[in-house]
């Protein structure tokens, strides 16, 4: 089921576009969650911010996020190379680097949230 | 159609519109983040390991004045993104996307991003 929405994502610009557009709104969102509790919960003692890792709606959400952050890095990287880097071999290298380091990011947040 | 056709591709001597600054804006902003953001999850991996590592951090944090500044930096990105972000969902919908209320539209992304800047150093040193 997820590899045919991913094929549809991937095979079709409409959808790579309205992708793009949710995973954005979504790291606004995001990020305006993260800097809301940075101001109101004390979070300065290794014991609030581990609570807050520990609990499970901040889990759900940032994995569920951080996902989705990744496959839209992987987007913009490929938009990016598409108008900078004009060379093949580079262009695949560039991809590659943006699919790899998004791919780990995912993997220390999950590690770090679920590990 | 002439094949050799006259091109003026030295971009550093056209006067761009705000719309363009505000657009490459959002691109730079956006790579910057995403590099910003892996270094901080390698961060947040190692100073959740343990209370000496958290503890470790928040000391460099605390005491150094290029720390804070990097994260000022990285809170500056991180807004303009976000304001360029609404900017560009606002424009999806059909809205501001004539010349003037375009640059109108741009110049307020970029005043905002300014505004979450100035945010970010009350919130950090003051």
């Amino acid at each position: 089921m997820v590899d045919l929405v991913m094929m549809n994502i991937l095979k079709s610009g409409s959808n790579q576009w309205i992708f793009q557009r949710l995973s954005n709104a979504c790291i606004v969102a995001y990020s305006a969650c993260l800097i809301c509790l940075l101001c109101t919960v004390d979070l300065s003692s290794f014991s609030a911010v581990s609570n807050l890792f520990h609990s499970t709606w901040f889990k759900v959400i940032t994995s569920l996020c951080v996902i989705f952050f990744a496959f839209n890095s992987v987007l913009a990287g490929w938009q990016i190379a598409g108008d900078y880097v004009k060379q093949k071999t580079l262009n695949k290298l560039f991809n590659m680097i943006c699919m790899t380091a998004s791919a780990v990011s995912v993997v220390i947040i999950l590690a770090t949230l679920w590990g | 159609m002439k094949k050799e056709r006259p091109m003026n591709l030295a971009i550093n001597t056209i006067a761009l519109p705000a719309t363009a600054y505000a657009s490459i804006l959002h691109r730079v902003s956006g790579v910057i983040v995403w590099v910003a953001m892996i270094v901080a999850i390698v961060i947040s991996y190692f100073a959740l390991k343990s209370e000496t590592n958290f503890n470790e951090v928040s000391s460099v944090l605390e005491s150094y004045f290029i720390a804070k500044f990097v994260v000022w930096g990285f809170l500056t990105v991180l807004g303009y993104y976000c304001a360029g972000t609404v900017k560009h969902i606002i424009q999806d919908f059909g809205y501001c996307e004539e010349l003037k209320s375009g640059k109108m539209i741009s110049l307020v992304a970029i005043a905002v991003g300014i505004l979450l800047s100035l945010l970010a150093i009350w919130w950090i040193w003051l």
